[in-house]
């Protein structure tokens, strides 16, 4: 028989935070909207690129550290699951048999679960229902079409074979200006680290750099420029909307002079999603070399005006 | 001692004016006689050289001069080439017969096939292009893991390296199903001549099996029939008569739902009905729903 309800991811292009959101929002974990989140959470201050632009760049972090700290910066505590597939790896089946009763419990419980590519879509989802007859979970990912279930056999085996399970646990007060701290901290630490989880990964301001450099050269993947353009140019509206609201907080009032940098940053992406539409997983892309440059320099642009800001929230956090 | 060898032998018996014949070479290489005179004969109508019976004499001579050509084939590439010879006679098209015919003439005559014998991984590869080219069905000797080997036949479908390894994605005759064959572990391989269409699940089914290498299972799904369906429409089909069930695989409910509804159903009295799973039934009734909803 059929159990659990119906969850449908936030709408953004980040599909572990709108994941995260829809799973929350579910649970009655989180009541905020979804800028917020990306906000709140350190999610809007990702950027990570792939030097050939591919377009695993917006996923590939360290995402058991960095889930937890997100949620737990809003008071939200999870439990992770995560084990990688490869030929070497001995009791990835068994992590997977263990987990299916602990999703199965949860869904029960009311909390849809986080997980990784419920469908060929390599992207996180959610699994908000089960059948043990059929044995299949009920899922959704970031697509509009009503997904099949997964079955619990295929848990974990996505064209990139990460079995990924987040549940939310319970939730606990938390201090909203220490939480924003808190992720101005962590975006400030993305944007000097240089390089993400792998070398090939480069990310904050390096992450301009690898864009702008890939694209002089003319040599990248040009479905993966499209589609990195679009999840961070939604990512940076939706921080906007949040460095928009946090500024009319007398802690972060610093931030109203330096916002005008931000939403400089908003219109290069903008533009460069006009240069550079997303025309799904089967279209076609391709870029004049006047598309290239312009990308080029829109990417400049940003990379100064985001420099511009995160240098003097630097200042002011100190 | 290898053809090659006896080939020179002979040659230079023949410049030495010493009018050898299939009793010395026999004798030499201790062969039998037929064998010798397969030597002259390949010497004469392979190589073209000019070599006649001397009855006088009591054996062979060069009527004119000749000189052996600079590249000789080792008998595992007269092996290899005849091998090639005979499955591009069974592809269609001029190309391939031209090329079996130059095999064949580079091989000289033809002789009884052997059963086993050693063929490169890229013959496979070349013959197995073709065959897909050409719709052809495939006869192999799979190994499996476990190094038993098993017969199969296969619609090849399409060649794709992973991993720095050939494979083949094809459907297998024996499973009802599709499935990838590593081409290494492909022992023998025949070129059908019975033609295939391709199945119309072949492109879920590649992007299932093909493109990714995790193994993913699919559905399987009970569907009672009033009458039987052609169940080579179906993957891993099985029929069960008494109770008009058809039990299959299958990878996504949307191309299942088209499926579905182009059957033929316009026979008077035609009737299907999912039994499991649950899902599906009621994901179909809702598509049919959705669909009626338009008309």
């Amino acid at each position: 028989m059929k159990k659990g309800k119906k969850t449908m991811l936030g709408m953004t292009w980040m599909s572990y935070l709108g994941s995260a959101y829809g799973c929350l929002k579910e649970a009655g974990l989180y009541a905020g909207s979804i800028h917020e989140l990306f906000g709140l959470t350190g999610m809007g201050f990702h950027f990570i690129m792939h030097d050939s632009l591919c377009p695993s760049g917006p996923t590939v972090y360290n995402w058991l550290e960095e889930h937890f700290e997100m949620l737990d910066r809003i008071g939200v505590y999870t439990r992770q699951e995560f084990v990688f597939k490869n030929s070497t790896t001995n009791t990835f089946d068994l992590a997977r048999e263990a987990a299916i009763k602990s999703i199965e419990e949860s869904i029960e419980a009311g909390k849809p679960v986080i997980t990784w590519g419920p469908t060929h879509i390599a992207e996180f989802g959610i699994i908000y229902g089960f059948d043990s007859h059929d044995r299949v979970f009920f899922v959704e990912d970031c697509m509009p079409e009503d997904p099949d279930p997964l079955l619990y056999d295929n848990l974990g085996l996505s064209d990139v074979p990460i079995f990924y399970v987040q549940y939310m646990v319970d939730k606990t007060d938390f201090n909203y200006d220490d939480s924003v701290l808190n992720s101005f901290k962590f975006g400030l630490n993305y944007w000097h680290s240089r390089v993400a989880l792998s070398p090939r990964y480069a990310s904050g301001k390096k992450a301009y750099e690898v864009i702008i450099d890939a694209l002089n050269k003319s040599d990248y993947d040009s479905f993966g420029l499209s589609y990195c353009v679009n999840v961070y140019a939604d990512m940076k509206i939706n921080m906007m909307k949040f460095l928009d609201q946090i500024a009319k907080r007398e802690k972060f009032s610093f931030l109203t002079p330096v916002l005008v940098h931000y939403q400089q940053v908003v219109d290069a992406f903008t533009k460069a999603v006009e240069l550079a539409p997303f025309k799904g997983p089967l279209g076609e892309y391709h870029y004049s070399v006047e598309a290239e440059k312009e990308i080029a320099r829109l990417m400049q642009e940003a990379l100064k005006n985001e420099e511009k800001f995160m240098m003097a929230v630097e200042e002011n956090i100190q | 001692m290898g053809q090659l060898h006896r080939i020179k032998w002979v040659h230079e018996r023949l410049l030495k004016k010493e009018f050898p014949n299939c009793k010395d070479i026999s004798q030499a290489f201790e062969i039998s006689r037929r064998q010798a005179l397969r030597d002259v004969d390949y010497l004469r109508y392979s190589l073209d050289a000019p070599v006649e019976y001397n009855r006088s004499k009591g054996g062979y001579e060069y009527t004119d001069s000749f000189s052996l050509p600079l590249y000789f084939l080792r008998d595992d590439e007269k092996d290899r080439l005849e091998y090639l010879a005979s499955q591009y006679a069974l592809i269609p098209g001029k190309n391939s017969m031209e090329l079996s015919n130059l095999f064949q003439k580079i091989t000289g005559e033809q002789k009884e096939r052997k059963e086993h014998f050693q063929i490169h991984t890229s013959d496979f590869e070349e013959i197995i292009t073709k065959a897909i080219a050409y719709s052809k069905k495939l006869v192999i000797c799979y190994q499996k893991p476990s190094n038993d080997s098993e017969k199969r036949i296969i619609d090849p479908y399409r060649l794709f390296y992973r991993y720095n390894q050939s494979y083949l994605f094809a459907f297998c005759h024996e499973r009802a199903d599709f499935r990838f064959f590593l081409i290494e572990r492909i022992k023998q391989l025949e070129v059908s001549q019975q033609s295939y269409s391709f199945h119309e699940d072949f492109l879920e089914n590649y992007h299932l099996i093909a493109t990714s290498f995790t193994r993913q299972k699919k559905y399987k799904a009970q569907i009672f029939f009033s009458l039987k369906p052609h169940l080579d429409r179906f993957t891993e089909p099985q029929w069960d008569e008494k109770n008009r069930i058809l039990t299959f695989s299958f990878v996504n409910s949307s191309n299942l739902f088209r499926k579905l509804i182009n059957l033929d159903t316009d026979y008077p009295g035609f009737t299907f009905r999912i039994l499991s799973p649950q899902w599906l039934a009621e994901k179909i009734q809702h598509k049919l729903k959705t669909l009626s909803s338009h008309l």
